[in-house]
């Protein structure tokens, strides 16, 4: 921790103008998920295609107005589209209206194959500062975690929780993937989820005066995600700057007149 | 643009050996060319005219539509020179250009050409298409010489971009507080390259992309500021900078890349490439000759536009290849953007929405609507495009089409769910109303039955009714008839009985006419006998007279015997008379009668006496003179001479001897000579006497005539006697006879009369007596008439009486029987009406048009059952498949969109791109031609930006506003930019130019000499509360239209909610008056250009914190939400002033209750705050000086137009409204002022101290 700070300092401190007024260290609570999940296989056809093939079998329709009437979109496409499925014979058009060939027919029962995989487990970590969903923690370092204990926490921390809606989503945007013959694996559902108890991330904080021109700003690294964390900066900056500038100037000015 | 021409041509066609060389060096077969295709689709482009030698011409083979020979030739467009004979085509060369080289241009004409050796000619028609084609070359020169014009801002950019690449060793890098810049310290260049950094892009070895631009240059401490793309923050933020080979390239690719493009631009309109054929003409020339519009019916319109926004959609729809919209500032431009992409689309037309920035393109799209008709599709750069852009790109489009679809398949799912138990209640209230309606419905057709029924019966009993009226009348008039029969009948009896009472009463009291009868004779006797005595009495009376005329004739007699005598005795007289006096004396003594002989005799006789009277007379003057003449003579002792013929009187001649006489006596001794004098008239007068007498008959002649006549008069006077002798004893003769007669008449009547008297007895008064007796006669026979005819009616009467009395009873029984008649009929009448009475009700009662509503209602809730029986049924289906569309949509990953997004792109209908980025060649691929371009912002772009996407439209519609800022160059204005090259003493052609362009934009110009049909003004804003408006008023006092606020009520709906010492609630313009004195005035920066103004800062930090607290009272008032932020645009005409105003708001200011945004004036175009503060900068002394850009009036204007409840400016009103050089400025700076004096919103800097 300590060469961490050092390194930081060096290389905030490479802008000449730069004066580091204040730092601190502290720690900021995130909560672990463990999600259990589903994945699917599935076969990508298209969504629009599907449908109609879906609503062919259902019902009569002769236009591609009716259809667009009960879809809701807009008749150009669904025009190209039968037009597209007239060629590849997935439908022909019969005296009541449009039906499924045997092709057809094919095609939207493959559509509907999923194959539901193997039960797989993750570990989500979440910031309720954030509110955001950061990949697996590393392991701190026994040692760390020691020093960690003396940390005070975050002085902005809040207590949100984050929801299944939410994990599902963020699980989504990571995990989904096309697989290869016109297969793609998407998650299904969550099978569960439990909260750990809570852990805590330690976070290096900055105070910085730009005297060159004569502006304050705060530098916060974030050690779980390896980066300057515009979150907590903004959060900060928002709260305190103004104070800063009477706090450090005023300071500064006092200590020149003594 | 491509023109389809159905003509096709059969022409004959030859190919020279340098043809067929190149032919081959194409791989292709000379010989079986012209039959790969049975015609081919050519592109003539006319060479110019040589004289004396035939038309050549090149013919581009499409190699699209000409697909076998395209397959020949490997896809190459083949174009083959001819030269035009009369009997074929000469091919001299055959060229090949690249698969993508366009074969239409403008200059280009397409055909069919089928080449045919057998024939003999090359077609008239052919050769006259040719003829009339323009030549390409001409084109091109016309619009290359015009574009010339245009060349200063290519220019400029080149001037700019023209650099190599650039590589440095540097020894540092480090960024600013939020990671947006970076500065590279220790960088090794040359001197000169340190002065063509500015703007060049960047990017550090070991990085794929560019990091961002060069933004400001330090040459001397070798360090530059770089501004990082966006996406670079991020990778700043994780440290990913520190790479070990420190090495950074400057680079112009991209500035290259758009002068590029935009010389491109000029070259495609060179090349005749522009979608509209005649754009180069509507840019160029005075009168941009635009075709006159269409005529169009009103569209439906999706937006509620006043009637400037509507005329400029009806004018752009109707347009045929240019619009130009000016939209000051708030006027809803974007209003009608969207409209009109609207209405392109539903007429199946292609929009696409082109801006000089990204932003202003991402601003249009935002604000379209979400229709389904519109199919809005981005284009360009991802990085570079602002959020409200960014769910158009063709990454996002697929999830903006889901979220869209899903929105509106689940609201519609949603609905109907709610619908189906709707529908149920609908269908059971309508079965129950249904239900409800049916008894009444039979209620209404009963009473219709009844009234029809009524109706009958009502009828007939009308009909039985007017029968018996009729019979009632008749028995009326019968009545009536006979009444006045009876009464007639009673009257006449009545004057009979009278008559015949006064009659009788007459009867009994007359005398009856016996006893009338024995009167009347007894008168009649005594009237006998008076008739008698009468006679009688009247004979003797006749007989008297008879007597006395017979004495009197006899006496008669006897004069005239006398008589007789008497006149023998006169004839005796008168035979013994001898002289004529005595005879006269006889006549007058007994009135004899002259006979005319006798007068005859008596004339002459006088005539005779009276010459010789005056023959004596003549005798006696002869004598007097003679005397006279005898003595004058003797006095005179000779004698004169006789003479003369004079004449005279017997009066002259007296009084010439009186005369001679008198003087003789006065004067014996007379003078001789007077004596002659008088002898001569004595000898004169002498000789008129002789005259005189010679004159007369002589004397004796005279006496023996008178001696001859006197017997002749006497014998007459004789005869004439004896005539008057002869009369009188006639007449005694006829008198002896008629007294004879009369004696015996005399004696008859004696008779007679002997006779009477015998029978006379003498009554006294006999005739008076008898008058009276005859009138009692005739009285009594009148009396005795009457009493007969009295008698006589009387009897009549009786009889008539008689019968009348009979009839009377007869009569009397016909009324009765008449009477009863009558009252038989009325009560069969009354009866009948009682009778009908009750059916009144009935049929005054309505119950058709009850039935008709009735059955209206049922018709209706029969036609809505029917719909929900529709619904109902098409329901579970709707619902089931919506079900599962909503399903399949929500699950839907990027992969299942695929399909979407290519539908999607292929369908969009409207694409928005920037101006530039519209030149990009994928792009040109994608969308070759637009129907309509719509450009916005175009004040703020340069014509050669313009131009790119105007090539692609086949109508062009511009919008924005002249009384704007005009184009950036980079980051600098036109002005700073002009500055710079004029400092820099570069001298190139387009300088005078691109000055005159300065003073009049391309859309200005177009603004101005366009028709009026293609051209509107949208003269209401909606932005600004009107207080503010006022102040930009006059920038559009020019224009047709007058500025005008559409807001209805200013106060309400722009109030600021704000109240504090500076402001009141009714303070819409504020001007914080800074001193015009060194504690206020502007600063310079050390080394820079920018100016910028202390005092100002601070003012504006003072103020800005009042504002906040202003809100945050606001918000303990309830005046505004508690969650509720104003927004503030803090803005100044200078650059250095907007950065020191960042960090003083950042850094010093802590505000709660709004939210704030700063910029240049010229970066705030297109934005609108409800409070704007203004920092003007300018504030100094130097006489040299002047106010800067703030000169410029559509810089004011646009920093005066953006706040929409407040606007406060802060600067020195002594500086902007006295300083300025030119008249212009300081009055529209004075019009500002006058507009806050007007409004109460000057405020001075001691009035804020006062506060503080």
């Amino acid at each position: 921790m300590y060469s961490l700070d050092k390194r930081l300092r060096g290389k905030l401190l490479e802008n000449s103008a730069v004066q580091i007024k204040d730092s601190a260290i502290w720690r900021l609570p995130v909560a672990t998920y463990d999600v259990a999940f589903k994945r699917a296989k599935r076969a990508k056809i298209d969504i629009l295609m599907k449908m109609m093939l879906l609503s062919f079998q259902e019902t009569v329709i002769r236009r591609a107005a009716n259809l667009s009437e009960m879809l809701l979109v807009e008749e150009l496409f669904i025009a190209d589209l039968i037009e597209k499925m007239q060629r590849m014979g997935l439908i022909c058009l019969e005296k009541e209206g449009f039906k499924l060939t045997e092709k057809g027919h094919e095609q939207l029962a493959k559509g509907f194959v999923e194959e539901e995989m193997e039960e797989e487990s993750t570990e989500m970590v979440y910031s309720p500062v954030h509110d955001a969903f950061w990949p697996a923690l590393a392991k701190l370092h026994e040692a760390e975690k020691e020093e960690e204990e003396d940390m005070p926490l975050y002085r902005y921390a809040n207590e949100r929780s984050a929801t299944t809606d939410h994990i599902l989503q963020s699980l989504a945007e990571w995990e989904n993937a096309i697989g290869e013959d016109g297969f793609q694996i998407v998650i299904a559902r969550i099978t569960h989820t439990e909260e750990r108890p809570v852990e805590y991330v330690p976070c290096l904080e900055f105070r910085l005066y730009n005297q060159e021109q004569d502006t304050f700003y705060a530098r916060v690294w974030n050690v779980a995600l390896e980066r300057w964390d515009e979150a907590l900066e903004q959060q900060i900056e928002e709260q305190e700057r103004v104070d800063w500038r009477e706090k450090y100037l005023e300071c500064e000015s006092e200590e020149t007149s003594q | 643009m491509i023109k389809t021409s159905s003509q096709t041509y059969r022409c004959p066609a030859v190919w020279t050996n340098r043809a067929k060389d190149k032919l081959r060096e194409l791989n292709l077969e000379e010989r079986s060319f012209f039959s790969l295709e049975e015609s081919f689709k050519v592109y003539i482009e006319k060479y110019p005219q040589e004289e004396d030698r035939p038309l050549s011409a090149a013919l581009f083979l499409d190699n699209k539509e000409n697909s076998r020979m395209a397959e020949k030739s490997g896809g190459l467009v083949i174009v083959m020179h001819v030269v035009v004979e009369k009997d074929r085509l000469v091919v001299t060369n055959v060229t090949a250009r690249a698969a993508h080289t366009p074969v239409w241009t403008n200059w280009r004409r397409p055909l069919w050409i089928t080449f045919d050796e057998r024939i003999r000619s090359v077609p008239a028609g052919l050769l006259s298409f040719i003829h009339e084609m323009p030549v390409a070359q001409e084109s091109s020169a016309y619009v290359k010489k015009r574009i010339a014009s245009w060349e200063g801002y290519l220019k400029i950019e080149e001037r700019q971009a023209d650099i190599p690449d650039m590589t440095s060793r540097y020894s540092g890098l480090t960024f600013n507080s939020d990671f947006s810049r970076v500065t590279i310290k220790g960088c090794q260049l040359k001197e000169n390259d340190w002065k063509s950094l500015k703007d060049l892009s960047v990017r550090i070895k070991g990085f794929k992309q560019d990091i961002g631009k060069v933004l400001k240059v330090n040459a001397a401490a070798r360090t530059m500021e770089v501004e990082l793309h966006g996406h670079m923050a991020e990778r700043a933020r994780q440290q990913q900078f520190d790479v070990s080979q420190k090495e950074v390239v400057f680079s112009n690719f991209a500035a290259l890349s758009q002068v590029k493009r935009l010389r491109q631009g000029f070259k495609h309109l060179e090349q005749g490439l522009a979608a509209n054929r005649d754009l180069e003409r509507i840019l160029f020339e005075d009168k941009p000759p635009v075709r006159t519009l269409k005529k169009l019916a009103a569209p439906v319109l999706h937006n509620r536009l006043n009637e400037f926004q509507k005329e400029a959609v009806m004018g752009a729809m109707a347009a045929e290849d240019l619009y130009v919209i000016q939209g000051p500032p708030g006027t809803g431009k974007t209003t009608v953007i969207s409209e009109i992409c609207l209405q392109n689309a539903r007429a199946g037309l292609r929009t696409l929405v082109a801006s000089q920035s990204n932003l202003a393109v991402d601003n249009a799209l935002g604000r379209l609507l979400a229709n389904k008709d519109i199919r809005i599709l981005r284009v360009g750069r991802t990085e570079s495009i602002e959020e409200e852009g960014k769910k158009f790109i063709e990454e996002n489009i697929g999830q903006y089409w889901k979220d869209h679809t899903l929105k509106e398949v689940s609201a519609q799912f949603e609905a109907r769910k709610k619908r189906e138990a709707e529908i149920e209640s609908e269908w059971a209230a309508n079965e129950r109303k249904y239900e409800q309606l049916q008894p009444e419905l039979k209620r209404i057709e009963a009473a219709v039955e009844a009234k029809k029924h009524a109706e009958k019966i009502a009828a007939e009993g009308q009909a039985f009714i007017g029968r018996q009226k009729k019979h009632l009348n008749a028995a009326k008039q019968e009545q009536q008839e006979a009444q006045k029969q009876l009464q007639n009948l009673e009257e006449a009896l009545l004057s009979l009985n009278a008559s015949i009472e006064k009659d009788e009463q007459f009867l009994r009291t007359q005398p009856d006419s016996a006893a009338i009868q024995t009167e009347w004779e007894a008168l009649q006797t005594r009237i006998h006998k008076l008739r008698h005595v009468i006679a009688c009495d009247e004979l003797e009376a006749e007989m008297n007279e008879k007597r006395q005329q017979a004495d009197q004739a006899a006496s008669e007699c006897e004069q005239q015997a006398v008589m007789n005598k008497q006149l023998d005795a006169l004839i005796k007289k008168a035979a013994s008379v001898k002289r004529v006096d005595g005879l006269k004396w006889i006549i007058l003594e007994h009135n004899l009668e002259r006979t005319p002989r006798a007068l005859y005799l008596i004339d002459r006789l006088d005539d005779i006496r009276q010459k010789m009277n005056q023959l004596a007379k003549l005798k006696a003057y002869n004598d007097q003179l003679n005397r006279a003449i005898s003595y004058v003579e003797q006095l005179l002792g000779r004698l004169g001479t006789p003479q003369g013929s004079s004449s005279y009187t017997a009066d002259e001649i007296d009084r010439f001897l009186d005369a001679l006489r008198q003087e003789l006596k006065q004067h014996p001794k007379m003078d001789p000579r007077r004596l002659a004098v008088y002898l001569e008239g004595l000898y004169d007068r002498r000789q008129f006497i002789w005259r005189k007498a010679k004159r007369l008959k002589s004397a004796d002649e005279l006496k023996r005539t008178a001696v001859e006549l006197f017997p002749l008069f006497q014998q007459e006077m004789i005869e004439l006697i004896r005539q008057k002798q002869k009369v009188i004893q006639t007449s005694h003769q006829r008198l002896l006879k008629s007294l004879e007669k009369q004696k015996e008449e005399l004696a008859l009547l004696q008779n007679r009369h002997n006779k009477m008297r015998e029978s006379y007895e003498p009554i006294p008064n006999a005739k008076a007596t008898l008058q009276q007796l005859e009138e009692q006669m005739l009285f009594l026979q009148k009396k005795k008439e009457a009493y007969e005819q009295v008698k006589k009616r009387a009897a009549v009467n009786r009889k008539k009486q008689a019968k009348q009395a009979a009839s009377l009873p007869e009569v009397k029984k016909t009324i009765t029987q008449i009477e009863t008649q009558l009252d038989q009929l009325r009560d069969l009448i009354r009866r009948k009406e009682e009778e009908l009475a009750p059916l009144h009700d009935i049929l005054a009662a309505q119950p058709e048009q009850e039935h008709e509503n009735m059955l209206k209602q049922l018709a209706s809730l029969s036609f809505t059952r029917e719909s929900l029986k529709q619904e109902k049924q098409k329901l579970p289906l709707f619902q089931s498949i919506q079900q599962k569309w909503l399903t399949m949509l929500g699950e839907a990953s990027d992969h299942d969109l695929d399909e979407i997004r290519k539908l999607y792109v292929k369908h969009a209908n409207v694409i928005g791109t920037t101006c530039v980025a519209s030149a990009r060649k994928d792009f040109i691929d994608s969308y070759p031609v637009f129907d309509v371009v719509i450009i916005d912002e175009v004040s703020k772009a340069t014509p050669p930006e313009l131009l790119l996407p105007m090539l692609k439209g086949k109508k062009i519609i511009l919008v924005g506003d002249h009384h704007q800022l005009p184009p950036l160059l980079g980051n600098d204005t036109l002005e700073e930019t002009l500055q710079e090259l004029a400092e820099g003493n570069d001298e190139f052609e387009g300088k005078a130019e691109l000055k005159k362009l300065l003073k009049e934009s391309l859309f200005e110009r177009l603004f101005k000499n366009l028709p009026k049909s293609n051209k509107t003004m949208l003269a209401i804003q909606y932005r600004m509360h009107k207080d503010i408006m006022e102040t930009i008023t006059p920038f559009y006092e020019q224009e047709n239209d007058r500025l005008q606020c559409g807001l209805v009520d200013s106060d309400s709906e722009r109030d600021h909610m704000l109240e504090s010492p500076l402001v009141q609630r009714n303070n819409h313009l504020i001007w914080l008056d800074m001193p015009n004195e060194p504690a206020f005035f502007e600063e310079r920066m050390k080394g820079g250009k920018s100016l910028y103004n202390s005092a100002e800062l601070r003012e504006i930090g003072a103020l800005l914190k009042e504002l906040d607290e202003a809100a945050a009272e606001a918000k303990r008032a309830g005046r505004m939400k508690e969650d509720e932020f104003k927004s503030i645009g803090v803005i100044s005409f200078y650059g250095e002033q907007v950065k020191r105003l960042d960090r003083l708001i950042q850094q010093e200011l802590r505000l709660r209750h709004v939210t704030i945004r700063t910029g240049t004036v010229d970066r705030f175009q297109g934005m609108e705050m409800d409070v704007i503060l203004l920092s003007m900068v300018r504030n100094h002394h130097n006489k040299q000086d002047d106010i800067g850009f703030a000169k410029d009036y559509r810089r004011l204007n646009v920093a005066l137009s953006r706040a929409r409840e407040l606007l406060i400016l802060v600067g020195s009103t002594k500086m902007f409204t006295e300083r300025p050089k030119q008249a212009d400025t300081k009055k529209m700076y004075k019009h500002v002022l006058a507009a806050v004096n007007r409004q109460n919103g000057l405020r001075t800097l001691a009035e804020v101290k006062q506060y503080v």
